[in-house]
């Protein structure tokens, strides 16, 4: 009633001197425990609790009071001990994974993981992630990967992560077709190669080739990636490693019929290191035998070795695939083949090739390697129409722009109210350039 | 920033540069002894930022580097950051060991490493960072495979250009919990990073050769009622409202949005009237002259309207009074989130009260009905007279200005101070976080401006991490933290556990050995003599603190200590000798494990005397010497002088003006309590020490030297005012 009317000093004095008496009923000891930490005589609290739990050790209540006590008394041994009483007699994951925290903290990685053992059942990701790189610390490689791998399967299937210790483990148990599906699942998610990079290195290392490059192949998680991009960056990768044949066996994988920067540039780069490490034979062989095969992929995968190729040494370079390079697979690399035509001072044939190749916006040198050949190729009245007619079917690419001005003054085709980069003109449209359409 | 206490406590001033606004130009630097980077993303112009650490490196200065370079791993970059790298011992490899199934410890130097945690047996992914030549001292050093091949991974080094330490060796930290604890020792570490060489650190926490004590109260709740058996009211009889939505403000209005009442509790027996302000100086001021207290009013506690009146200035005007408190402002109306005024809007102030006050029909809005008020308008002003803790402010009644806030509370606070005694200081409310124009208002105002900071190192918070450093800087304006935290953060923000602040005890041990990080402060609110709980806490380190042995100032003394740490000019002027001037308060150097070195008091002019505590020699300056020379000898070259320097080894006043003559030497003193002193290097013999006030004699005492010329004597006087106090060899009647 004392305590109900708020007379807490009161209350607490009456049951101080019932337990100074000796009443060490449960109900008095509850209320010494409470009234004495309410009014801040944290000793007498700290006594009647004790003697509380000693009579109810099971009891979980008791138990997260306890906790809860020992913490804002800043007694640490008695919260760990406390919270360690609770998860044993009542675990339930707030309260393991708290206790763990705390035994994180304070360096106590026995007892955590001990705690964490014998509660997995109740671990998060996280938790189990942490469980498993604590077994395989202490030399329990089979624990530490039956841990992980609930982990890893106990993860959000769009949640990003990689799970590097658990691909280190199965790839040391030679449980490659798993080290490759799980990869393969974390690489899916990624929006870079540089994750998977380690695990394509170590797969290498341990002789899983064939998955090594598998998991180069995995399309990163990025909207309007090319699926080649990754193995582009991994070709990178193993180049500067000195893993060229792998880089060349990669770089017959590439699998988009689009050309782009990344791939262009990862062949040049493959080229120039295997040539330079005496694998020219290897490269031409290589490159004759893509040339040759049925499927246009592979043609254009040949076409892009030659194209390197001419770019290092010329029309030399090209030496006996010249003899593949008919009109036929010449039009799927329009560029490479305007640049033998050229080269042949065949400035017609460049032209129609130049005619019939795609500039895209990501791939300027590309874009102005063409321009440079279209140069040299067209009249430049010529020049300026096909600059004029790639830009009004919307394929001209904004480095080209300024080019285009200056082709369309130096071949006089100035026409009052002719605005390359603004909207058609009336005047543009009677008889003169086609519309050129607003700029973007 | 967590790295900004420690690198405070060895001299060094932090100042803080975002890089995405562009990189410090040379003026800048001019005085740099380092750059400290601690990134968490790599930066858009990361060649910019490397080429311009590197000339920072070949200019001398150190560079430190804190887990990620910042940089992609990029040709270039990689040979960017191995020019500074090389410089350290080490070389950026520009790998990444994500695989660490093999890593094993192959280097570990306790005095770097685990300093309040042991390593973790799960190492961390890092960047793999291998040794130069013999040039880097290493922390860690993990032996690891790394691409089929055995490779040895350094994650931390210090060398002659700097230091690092790889992400995730630093502090451990749990995202969820926000606790933390230092991997790396950051006091050796930065220490051996930014170069060992021996200068006087000017120091935050010693006064006098002892402690720093001093003490203030932020004047929330100035109007409670307590709650205190004895003191409650009589049942039957009109009680304050339980629950109170703000921290010591029980309101007899059910809740937050009603209108303020004096909440005084009358005790049937004696038909006495008790506030907390009025409790609090019965127990916790009146019964300590010896001890300081800066108390600062909320000046709006004083304004009948909003439950203040003639009583609560009477209370302030008999606490201002008393000669051991010094008198500060806590504001006007008590802002609790100060970034809401940085840009202040009315509208959006009644907006959010009334968003947060929807719901409820508090007993205003009631009493409104019943008595059919219906003037909005001026129910509404009427209703948002005072606020809670999710008001923007206690006090709402006006509209916020800076010029209010800030010269109008000094302007109240200081009419109830007796004559020719000033407001010194201004106590930050609420977040404490204040906007650079109203700290800009206080020095404008003449006034030292404090807290904020919230120190705590106990079980609860067992890592230097989390003690604050000296200040926050403001845009061009600076904040002064408090020393200590407040009961707030032992009371779950005043909510329960009111005992609580009993735990400070814990955060002042562990502040003082096994080095003194930092001063005593005991910082309360006026609520915490509500409760007894919390008013026994307050007087269980009152009572300890006046028989330790500390030196007790104001507060706003502190403030200015504080401030010089930044203001002070340190400058070297031979090669164990320095001139030290601008310190604003600040009276005391000191100097860590010194070895044999000791200052040459004959040769230095300003040094008072000199204390030693845990391995740190702690030289007192006199603060009549606007420059202060110190010159260091090696203590045998010094002792085998025969010309020995009376000096001060400790003391409870503060001394200034000393003159040291053939026979004794006189000061000025003043403090708090009774006078202590120990000198030592006196002439063996009697001594007379007379202390006088305007050549009036207060008290003479006769003594003598031990064997070691030290002297050990007290004064049972009042020191607030300053006293002459001469020593001279020989009796003197």
């Amino acid at each position: 009633m004392l305590e109900r009317d708020g007379e807490i000093e009161s209350a607490t004095r009456l049951a101080n001197t019932l337990y100074d008496r000796g009443d060490r009923r449960s109900a008095i000891l509850a209320r010494v425990f409470e009234l004495n930490h309410t009014v801040g005589d944290a000793s007498r609290a700290d006594k009647a609790l004790r003697e509380y739990l000693a009579g109810t050790p099971d009891s979980p209540r008791t138990l997260r009071k306890a906790a809860e006590f020992f913490e804002l008394e800043q007694d640490l041994e008695g919260t760990l001990s406390a919270l360690a009483n609770l998860v044993l007699i009542a675990p339930n994951t707030a309260y393991v994974e708290k206790l763990a925290r705390l035994y994180r903290l304070h360096g106590r990685f026995g007892d955590e993981m001990a705690l964490l053992e014998r509660n997995r059942s109740l671990l998060g990701s996280d938790f189990l992630t942490r469980l498993g790189g604590l077994l395989a610390q202490t030399g329990n490689l089979a624990g530490a990967v039956q841990t992980l791998r609930v982990a890893d399967d106990h993860y959000p299937a769009d949640q990003e992560h990689y799970g590097s210790l658990l691909f280190d483990l199965l790839v040391s148990s030679s449980a490659i077709d798993e080290a490759l599906r799980r990869a393969s699942r974390w690489a899916a998610l990624d929006t870079s190669i540089y994750p998977r990079l380690p695990m394509i290195l170590r797969l290498i290392e341990s002789g899983a080739i064939k998955e090594a490059l598998a998991l180069a192949g995995v399309p990163l998680s990025k909207p309007g990636s090319s699926p080649d991009a990754p193995r582009a960056g991994v070709i990178w990768a193993l180049l500067s490693r000195g893993h060229v044949a792998l880089a060349g066996d990669l770089v017959e994988q590439f699998s988009d019929v689009k050309v782009t920067r990344e791939r262009r540039e990862a062949i040049t780069s493959y080229v120039s290191l295997a040539v330079a490490r005496g694998l020219l034979g290897e490269i031409m062989a290589k490159t004759d035998r893509l040339l040759r095969a049925s499927d246009e992929r592979q043609k254009k995968l040949g076409l892009a070795l030659s194209s390197a190729l001419f770019e290092k040494w010329s029309f030399n370079g090209l030496g006996p695939l010249r003899a593949h390079l008919s009109p036929e697979l010449a039009v799927l690399d329009p560029i490479f083949a305007a640049q033998v035509a050229f080269a042949e001072k065949q400035p017609a044939m460049a032209s129609f090739y130049l005619e019939q190749a795609d500039l895209t916006e990501d791939d300027e040198s590309l874009s102005m390697l063409w321009l440079s050949l279209a140069e040299q190729s067209f009249a430049p009245t010529n020049l300026a129409r096909e600059l004029i007619r790639r830009r009004s079917e919307g394929e001209l690419p904004s480095i080209l722009l300024p080019h285009l001005q200056l082709a369309v003054r130096q071949a006089g085709l100035v026409m009052p109210g002719f605005d390359p980069f603004g909207a058609p003109s009336l005047a543009a449209a009677q008889g003169a350039p086609r519309s050129m359409g607003a700029l973007p | 920033m967590r790295v900004e206490f420690p690198l405070n406590h060895l001299g060094y001033r932090l100042v803080y540069r975002d890089i995405r606004q562009g990189l410090p130009d040379a003026a800048t630097m001019a005085t740099a002894a380092a750059v400290l980077t601690w990134l968490q993303y790599e930066l858009d112009d990361h060649i910019e930022y490397l080429a311009w650490l590197n000339e920072m490196s070949d200019q001398g200065i150190k560079v430190i580097i804190l887990g990620s370079l910042g940089v992609p791993f990029v040709p270039e970059t990689v040979r960017l950051a191995n020019r500074i790298f090389a410089k350290m011992g080490l070389r950026f490899t520009g790998e990444f060991v994500s695989s660490v199934l093999d890593a094993k410890v192959a280097s570990l130097d306790r005095d770097l490493m685990e300093f309040e945690r042991a390593l973790d047996p799960v190492p961390n992914e890092h960047a793999l960072v291998e040794r130069v030549g013999s040039g880097a001292r290493i922390g860690l050093e993990y032996t690891l495979r790394f691409e089929g091949r055995e490779r040895r991974s350094i994650v931390a080094a210090v060398g002659p250009a700097g230091g690092y330490v790889a992400h995730g060796y630093i502090v451990h930290g749990d995202a969820t919990t926000g606790a933390a604890r230092w991997i790396v020792n950051p006091l050796s570490f930065f220490k051996a990073a930014l170069g060992s060489a021996l200068f006087p650190i000017p120091d935050t926490t010693t006064v006098s050769g002892r402690r720093l004590y001093f003490s203030h109260v932020d004047g929330d709740a100035w109007n409670n009622g307590v709650q205190i058996d004895g003191y409650r009211p009589r049942r039957g009889t009109a009680t304050p409202a339980a629950g109170s939505a703000v921290p010591g403000r029980t309101m007899y209005s059910s809740d937050i949005d009603g209108d303020a009442w004096n909440n005084v509790v009358q005790n049937g027996r004696t038909g006495e009237q008790v506030t907390a302000s009025q409790m609090m100086l019965r127990e916790l001021i009146e019964p300590y002259p010896d001890l300081p207290v800066t108390v600062g009013l909320v000046a709006e506690d004083t304004d009948q309207e909003l439950g203040g009146g003639q009583r609560a200035m009477e209370t302030a005007r008999r606490v201002f009074a008393l000669p051991q408190v010094e008198v500060a402002s806590h504001t006007c109306t008590h802002p609790f989130n100060w970034d809401f005024f940085a840009n202040y809007s009315r509208a959006a102030e009644y907006d959010l009260i009334v968003e947060n006050q929807r719901q409820t029909k508090n007993f205003t809005t009631r009493l409104m009905e019943a008595i059919g008020f219906v003037n909005a308008a001026e129910a509404r002003r009427t209703r948002y007279l005072v606020g809670g803790n999710h008001a923007p402010r206690a006090f709402l009644r006006d509209p916020f200005s800076i010029d209010r806030e800030v010269t109008h509370a000094l302007q109240i606070t200081q009419a109830l101070a007796p004559e020719g005694k000033r407001a010194a200081l201004y106590l930050w409310s609420g977040n404490t976080r204040p906007f650079e124009g109203i700290i800009k208002a206080t020095r404008q105002a003449g006034v030292r401006n404090m807290n904020g900071g919230d120190t705590r190192f106990d079980a609860q918070h067992p890592s230097l991490a989390y003690v604050a450093p000296l200040s926050r800087v403001v845009g061009g304006e600076r904040q002064i933290y408090a020393v200590n935290s407040n009961e707030n953060t032992y009371t779950n923000l005043w909510t329960a556990h009111f005992h609580g602040f009993r735990q400070l005890r814990e955060t002042l041990e562990r502040t003082e050995l096994p080095r003194r990080l930092k001063g005593v402060n005991v910082y309360y609110h006026t609520y915490s003599a509500e409760r007894r709980a919390s008013l026994e806490a307050v007087r269980f380190h009152l009572d300890w603190a006046r028989e330790a042995k500390l030196a007790p100032i104001k507060a706003s003394e502190y403030a200015a200590i504080a401030d010089g740490f930044f203001s002070a000019s340190i400058a070297q002027t031979g090669e164990l000798s320095w001139t030290i001037s601008t310190r604003d308060g600040l009276q005391t150097l000191r100097l860590d494990q010194p070895g044999h070195l000791v200052p040459d008091l004959a040769a230095s002019i300003g040094i008072l005397g000199t204390n030693s505590h845990a391995g740190s020699l702690y030289i007192a300056l006199d603060a009549s010497a606007g420059i202060a020379t110190l010159v260091l000898k090696r203590r045998s070259a010094v002792e085998r002088s025969s010309f020995a320097v009376a000096s001060l080894r400790e003391s409870r006043w503060q001394l200034r003006h000393m003159r040291r003559e053939a026979c004794g030497l006189q000061f000025v003193a003043e403090g708090f309590g009774n006078g202590e002193f120990v000198f030592d290097h006196l002439p063996q013999g009697p001594l007379t020490i007379t202390a006088s006030r305007h050549g009036h004699v207060l008290e003479t005492v006769r003594s003598q030297a031990d064997t070691h010329g030290s002297l050990n004597f007290s004064l049972a006087l009042r020191a607030f005012e300053p006293v002459d106090v001469e020593i001279r060899c020989g009796v003197k009647s």
